[in-house]
Order: C-alpha cells, then sequence, then structure tokens
C-alpha cells in the first residue's frame, strides 16, 4: 500500500482523493443522502433539523484562539491559525450538497472544500582548501587539511592520510559508527561535514541523522581530539534537535543554521509542538515569541532557526527563527541573510496572475547576540546562497523572475486533487533581475529588469567586487552576462550571446577569466569553459568537453586552486576511455584549458575530494586514495 | 492548433476541445498509460477518461502547461487502475518500479501526511535536484519508463542509472524523514 502511495507522491496527488475516484463511491453517497431525505421528510422535528442544517450560515471564520491572548506566542498562534483554516467556499450547507450533487451528475468527483488553495608539532598547521564563499567565514566540507595531514570523510570514517606524495598513505581512521547514541538510527551521511581547528587539533563533525526514537531530525556535532592521529578520540559530544542545512565556523564557536517542523500534533497549549526547542542535554525549551520573525501570510510552517553554538562548552549562546522561510541562506563577513519565496497575486476580475517574490531578512551577527535589522522584498525566486552578496555594505541579488495565470471563480471547488496538484508546477520563468540595496537603510539604489532572454532562468551566479557573472538557461542554451556595478545608477553588461550548454557553476580564477562548469550539448555531457570580457562582449577563451559522462554539481565537491591554476572535480565517465570513476584536474595557463590527470577514486560524483600540494595531486572517493605527480 | 487555444475552447464549453486535445496529445497520453498498464485497451479508456476530467476541469483551471496538465490526470487514472489490476494478479511492466519502490518508504511512524504536506515535500525535493537527476528520476517514476529507455535517452549505462536511481530514492526517503512526512 505504501508503494501506491509513494508512486501518488510523485504525481502531486492526495491518497484520499484518489480512494474517492471510485465511481461507485459518490453514486452510493447520493442515494444514500436520498434516501435520508424522504425518510427525514415524513418527521417535522427532523425536517426542522434538517432545515437548519441546511440553511444556517457556514461559519466564515478561523476558529477563536482568543483563549491563548496571554501566550507570548499569540502572535504566531494567531498566524498558524489563519494559515490553516481554509474558508469554505459556500454560504451554507445547502449550496454545498447542491454543488455536489451537480459535480457528480457532471461526472467529476465530488470533493471536500477547497482544501488546495493555497598548529601543534604533532598536527602541524592549518592550511585552507574550502572555497568559502565570503573570506574569513569558513565552512564545512568532507575535506580539511593542515601542512602535514589531509582529512576525509569517507562515509561515517575519519581518514586521515599524511601529505608525503607517493609515498603517502593513510595512517588512521576513526569509525562513527563506535559512537553509542548513533548506533541504530539512519545517519545521513552524505551530508555529513567537518571543520578543522586553527590549531589542528580538533576536528568538529556536524553529523546529521534521524532519530526514529523521538521521531525527528537531529544532528549530533562531535568534537574529535586529533593532535595524535594515531589515537583520536571524542572528547565532546552534543546533540541538537532540527534538520541541518549548513553551518559556519566562527572564532567563538559555530554558527548553525538548521530547519525545524512543527509536531504532527498541534497543541496551542503546548508551544513545544509548534516552536522550535532550543537546548541541549534534556534542557530544551520553546524559543522566546521576541525571537521569531513570521510574515504576515505564512506560507508553510517551518522555521528556519540560526544559532550560535559553542561545542566546547555543549551550549547555545543565542538563537533566532524565521517561520515560513526557506532553507537558502547566506551568510556574509558581517550579515545573515534569510529568505522566503511567495506569490503576489494580482486579479482583474476572476483572472487572477500570482507572481514570485522573495522576501529577504537581514541580521547582523558578529556581537554577542543576534540582531535583526529588517527585510527588503525583490521581484523573482532566488536560486540559491552564491544568487547573492554583500559588497561595501550593498546587498546585490539576482532573481528569475516567474509567473502563473489562472480563473479563480469564487464558491466553485477545484475539481479534484489531480488539478490542484498542478498548481506548484505552474510558475513559468518569464526572465531574470538584478538588484542593489543599501543595506543601512535597505533602499533599492540600483536594478536590472529582464536583462534574461524571455523565458530563462538563472543557473549560476558570481561577484567580485563591483563585478557580477551571471549564467541564464532554457533547457540547453545559454547567455553568460558580465556586469558592471561600479555605478549602482548605471549599471551595464555584456554577454556572450546564445551559446551551447549552460553553466550549473561559475567559478572567478582571477585575471579576469570566469570558469563555467555545466552541461555541453546534452545532459550527459560536461562542459568546462573558460570566459573573459572583451571590448563588445564577453568570449570563451576556451573549453573542456568529456560526452557520455556524469559529474558533480555540488561546488564544494570542486577543487579550486587559483594561485596554480588547477581545478578539480568529480566525474563518472560511461564511454569507452576505460576511465570510468575518478577525480578529473584541469589546469589553465592562460590560454588553453587542458586536462592533466585523472585519479581513479570511486563512489558519488559529488563525495569525492581533492587537493593539491608541492607538485602532488591527492584525489579522495569512496575507500579510495590516489595521490600523482603532475608538476615537476 | 496552440495550447492557449485548446484551452479556449474549453473555455467556451466547445466539444472540439476534446478533438484538439486528442490530435495534439492522445499519443502522449496513451504512452503513458501504456508504460503503467501494458494493454492497448485500457490505456484507450485511460486517455478518454483523461479528456473528460480536463472537460470538467476547465475552467476553473487555466493551465499554463496544457501537455503536462494531461500527463499528470492520465498518469493518476492509469496508476489506480493498475493497482486494482495488481489485487487481481495481473502483473505488468509497472511491478517492477512498483517493488523498487520498497526501499524507499521513510521510517516515520506518526500518521500519514496530509496532501499539501506531501505535495510540498516532493515539490522541494525535485527542485533539489540537478536537472538530468530530476530527468531520470520523473522519467522512472513518473513515466514509468524502462530502465534501457532511460539509459539510452540520457547517455548513461544501465548499471550506473541503477545507481544514480538508488540514490536518489534514498535521498528523497531522506527528505521525507528530515520533515517528518509519514506514507
Amino acid at each position: 500500500m505504501k508503494n501506491k502511495k509513494w508512486l501518488s507522491a510523485i504525481g502531486d496527488a492526495d491518497e484520499k482523493y484518489v480512494a474517492e475516484s471510485d465511481p461507485a463511491a459518490p453514486a452510493r453517497r447520493k442515494v444514500s443522502w436520498q434516501k435520508n431525505t424522504v425518510i427525514a421528510a415524513g418527521f417535522l422535528l427532523i425536517l426542522t433539523l434538517l432545515n437548519v442544517y441546511l440553511f444556517a450560515p457556514i461559519r466564515q471564520k478561523a476558529p477563536d484562539v482568543s483563549r491563548y491572548a496571554d501566550s507570548e506566542y499569540y502572535g504566531i498562534i494567531q498566524k498558524m491559525n489563519a494559515y490553516y483554516y481554509k474558508p469554505s467556499p459556500y454560504k451554507n450547507n445547502f449550496e454545498r450538497l447542491w454543488m455536489k450533487l451537480g459535480n457528480m451528475f457532471g461526472g467529476a468527483k465530488a470533493e471536500d472544500g477547497m482544501n488546495n488553495a493555497s598548529g601543534s608539532d604533532l598536527s602541524g598547521s592549518y592550511e585552507e582548501i574550502t572555497d568559502n564563499q565570503t573570506a574569513g567565514v569558513t565552512e564545512g566540507d568532507r575535506i580539511k587539511r593542515s601542512d602535514r595531514y589531509i582529512y576525509y570523510l569517507d562515509g561515517e570514517m575519519l581518514c586521515v592520510y599524511t601529505i608525503a606524495g607517493e609515498d603517502s598513505e593513510q595512517i588512521a581512521r576513526f569509525d562513527f559508527s563506535t559512537v553509542r547514541e548513533l548506533t541504530n538510527f539512519s545517519r545521513y551521511l552524505e551530508k555529513w561535514e567537518m571543520y578543522l581547528s586553527a590549531d589542528c587539533k580538533t576536528v568538529t563533525v556536524m553529523a546529521p541523522y534521524y532519530s526514529s526514537t523521538e521521531r525527528e531530525a537531529k544532528v549530533a556535532v562531535l568534537s574529535l581530539d586529533v593532535t595524535d592521529p594515531y589515537a583520536i578520540y571524542v572528547k565532546n559530544k552534543t546533540f541538537v534537535d532540527g534538520s541541518y542545512i549548513s553551518s559556519r565556523l566562527l572564532s567563538d564557536g559555530e554558527l548553525l543554521l538548521m530547519t525545524h517542523y512543527q509536531a504532527n500534533e498541534l497543541n496551542y497549549s503546548d508551544a513545544s509542538t509548534f516552536v522550535p526547542q532550543i537546548g541541549t542535554g534534556g534542557q530544551e525549551a520553546p524559543l522566546l515569541a521576541e525571537d521569531i520573525v513570521y510574515p504576515d501570510i505564512l506560507t508553510g510552517t517551518y522555521y528556519t532557526v540560526l544559532s550560535k553554538f559553542d561545542a566546547a562548552a555543549h551550549e547555545y549562546t543565542d538563537s533566532m527563527a524565521f517561520l515560513s522561510y526557506s532553507a537558502e541562506v547566506y551568510v556574509s563577513a558581517e550579515h545573515i541573510f534569510t529568505m522566503r519565496t511567495y506569490s503576489d497575486k494580482t486579479g482583474d476580475g476572476n483572472r487572477i496572475t500570482a507572481k514570485s517574490m522573495t522576501d529577504i531578512s537581514v541580521i547582523a551577527y558578529r556581537g554577542d547576540d543576534f540582531s535583526y535589522l529588517g527585510s527588503l522584498s525583490v521581484n523573482g525566486s532566488v536560486k540559491d546562497r552564491y544568487s547573492l552578496d554583500e559588497y561595501e555594505g550593498v546587498l546585490r541579488v539576482v532573481t528569475t523572475t516567474s509567473e502563473r495565470t489562472y480563473e479563480e471563480r469564487a464558491g466553485e471547488e477545484l475539481v479534484d486533487d489531480v488539478v490542484s496538484s498542478l498548481i506548484s508546477f505552474d510558475f513559468i520563468p518569464t526572465s531574470a533581475n538584478l538588484y542593489l540595496f543599501r543595506l543601512s537603510d535597505r533602499t533599492k539604489i540600483g536594478e536590472v529588469i529582464a536583462f534574461a532572454p524571455p523565458g530563462e532562468s538563472v543557473q549560476s551566479v558570481r561577484f567580485d567586487k563591483n563585478a557580477a557573472y551571471v549564467c541564464t538557461s532554457l533547457v540547453l542554451s545559454d547567455p553568460v552576462f558580465f556586469f558592471d556595478l561600479s555605478d549602482p545608477s548605471a549599471i551595464t553588461y555584456k554577454d556572450t550571446g546564445t551559446i551551447d550548454g549552460y553553466s550549473s557553476s561559475l567559478v572567478l580564477i582571477g585575471n579576469g577569466f570566469l570558469l563555467g562548469i555545466g552541461y555541453g550539448s546534452s545532459f550527459s555531457s560536461l562542459k568546462c569553459e573558460i570566459y573573459k570580457e572583451s571590448e563588445t562582449g564577453v568570449v570563451s577563451v576556451d573549453k573542456y568537453e568529456i560526452d557520455n559522462c556524469t559529474f558533480s554539481e555540488y561546488y564544494k565537491s570542486y577543487y579550486i586552486d587559483r594561485e596554480n591554476a588547477l581545478f578539480g572535480i568529480g566525474v563518472i565517465e560511461h564511454g569507452n576511455r576505460g576511465r570510468s570513476d575518478g577525480y578529473l584536474v584541469l589546469h589553465f595557463d592562460g590560454y588553453e584549458l587542458r586536462e592533466v590527470d585523472f585519479l581513479k577514486v570511486f563512489g558519488a560524483e559529488h563525495l569525492k575530494r581533492g587537493c593539491y600540494v608541492d607538485g602532488y595531486f591527492y584525489a579522495f572517493g569512496e575507500n579510495s586514495f590516489a595521490v600523482h605527480k603532475i608538476f615537476d | 492548433m496552440e495550447d492557449a487555444k485548446i484551452v479556449d475552447l474549453y473555455f467556451e464549453r466547445d466539444e472540439s476541445a476534446i478533438v484538439r486535445t486528442d490530435e495534439k496529445y492522445g499519443a502522449y497520453c496513451q504512452s503513458i498509460a501504456y508504460a503503467i498498464l501494458s494493454a492497448e485497451d485500457e490505456a484507450e479508456e485511460c486517455k478518454n477518461d483523461t479528456y473528460l476530467r480536463a472537460w470538467n476541469a476547465m475552467p476553473p483551471e487555466r493551465p499554463s502547461l496544457l501537455k503536462a496538465f494531461l500527463g499528470k490526470i492520465t498518469r493518476h487514472l492509469a496508476l489506480d487502475r493498475y493497482e486494482r489490476n495488481r489485487a487481481k494478479k495481473r502483473d505488468t511492466a509497472a511491478t517492477v518500479i512498483w517493488d523498487e519502490v520498497c526501499d524507499s518508504i521513510p521510517d516515520v511512524t506518526s500518521e500519514p501526511a496530509d496532501g499539501l504536506a506531501l505535495k510540498e515535500a516532493v515539490n522541494t525535493f525535485l527542485s533539489s535536484l540537478k536537472a538530468r537527476e530530476r530527468i531520470v528520476f520523473l522519467q522512472r517514476y513518473f513515466y514509468f519508463l524502462p530502465l534501457a529507455t532511460i539509459s539510452r535517452r540520457n547517455g548513461m549505462t544501465e548499471g550506473a542509472l541503477k545507481v544514480l536511481l538508488y540514490r536518489l530514492r534514498r535521498k528523497f526517503k531522506q527528505h521525507l524523514e528530515e520533515k517528518e512526512i509519514a506514507l
């Protein structure tokens, strides 16, 4: 039975409506109702009650929650109450039943309302190899290194390798399945990532898992003492609630970015069922209402929760939550930007046009506490955190605009779940916009509207000081745009014109060159292309392509070494070159982008990692490691 | 005829809308139903039922992508019919896919999630996938295409495709568990 539900979910169907699609079901109800009506007609009392039932106005207000007025969460309770309440399109039960009967005779399925409207000597010194989005804000990854050792998360093993060229070897491993608290649960190994402390004595692993006993997603924050790689041990372990989005390493602890979902059984008398629980070791407590930001109209009842966490002390130092916000979060040097996308509806009679909009909230995080500064709105939706950038007090944002048009009739329900399930797919990309906002007062100071060809959507974005680089596409063709943002009131841009494929990631590689990594002429080809700005537009300098392969689109899995102009990417070739699984290494000499090595390592493309040290390239995969000398 | 004009015919309650729909998307709808049912006569019936559903749905609904709109209706109808056939021990090509998803049922013991939450979870999952992943995932589990067809169309070996689909099913399961969505 669950197989059917799984497969129905892929089609966005509601299981109960599928059951109701049995043609016999409504017919039986009709006969039963008529029969009951005939019997009721014989009894005056019953007829009176029936009349009251049929013609009494249907309550058109959400349930009264005023009894919770003393609660500090009263504002949230009101919003959730409004979110879950679906007004009836009918004046009374007579009208509702009449419409149902009409639909039955018309052959359509009757539905129950319009419910779809809506450094030490041993350890060495730290070397940064993660290409962090913001300089100085360290991101976790599956690979970290000192000048002596490379640490790689391979499944549920922390593996330690020496950096010794061809004599490199794995010298130690730590098995996380031995951590008692994780033994019996689903461990989301692909989401695990880690940090190496500046003194290279501690590895902190963020280990998301699902606790089937507590019936919720959690994260184990595990601090390992790696001072002696031959004797690694867990020195701290903390278990926090929530679904892991990401994290950052701060000077005084970790910044945790999580999603919290409300409990299945909502009880407004018990804040723990609808407000994120913050705390550790059984000391969890609902977040204070003053630390929760919520919009006027909810689009979901999940929270994006920001927390400062001191893993060494096992404690939260501050938290803040954003109700109805998405899992995309951008962290600049000074601020955190959380986002929520919703639709803005405008109508002309019954014809409704819904446009995608995004609210961006700004939070200062460098002090002791989070400080909410306010929000701003832009047209369109934001693809990912790389679509935002803060530079010299100005926030730059690139969005894909999209809209949907449909007819809306008061008093008539949508015909069935199949129809209503299409709603979320119906937003059609129209173009792309670029906005500049002064952060001090969140005033818009510049914009470029509809710069992309009609119907294209944003695939990748990068910013570099006063420049922005954007790739848009319509299926498998893309222009790449170069913007000059030095004068916000007079932004200029150039583009490549339409070329084959599109870049799912853009990488700034210095000297005015931009590397695009993405698809070539088909979805089974990898294309890496170097672009440069010319006087008249943006030109391709060189490109490297492999057909019949799959590759990682996960940015952190790329090795980006601007100093040595080396780039690595996990691939699996399906052709006849006999290479199959591996990590591809490319080098750009200013004129030509060429392959310098293909190291055979195994596993999923996005889990492979690589790094270059002193003439040697090291690659890591599932239970596999390779090192080749690539430069003298 | 352009999709917008066909939709206008539905709104004008012009029965030629069904003829035009059949001319343009009949084969598409039938292929979806056939992939699930493996029986020409039943696929034909599903196709005709799809038109009836579309007639009743428009108005009020004005689909922006008429083809996808019809395809979803057909799939639902065919899946319902497949389940009834399965109860009568009548296996088809879809049986393999039916059994394939056994390893992807979320290990969540709460009450089954409501449709809105499930729809949202499916959409957020699909939006998180890479384009190629999404294509092969939906070709397999929406369109019920055979592995050989998907691998050929996407330039992959069947072995690589099986591994990719396994990872995607596991990821979908994880996604549902994180959102505490039970089936």
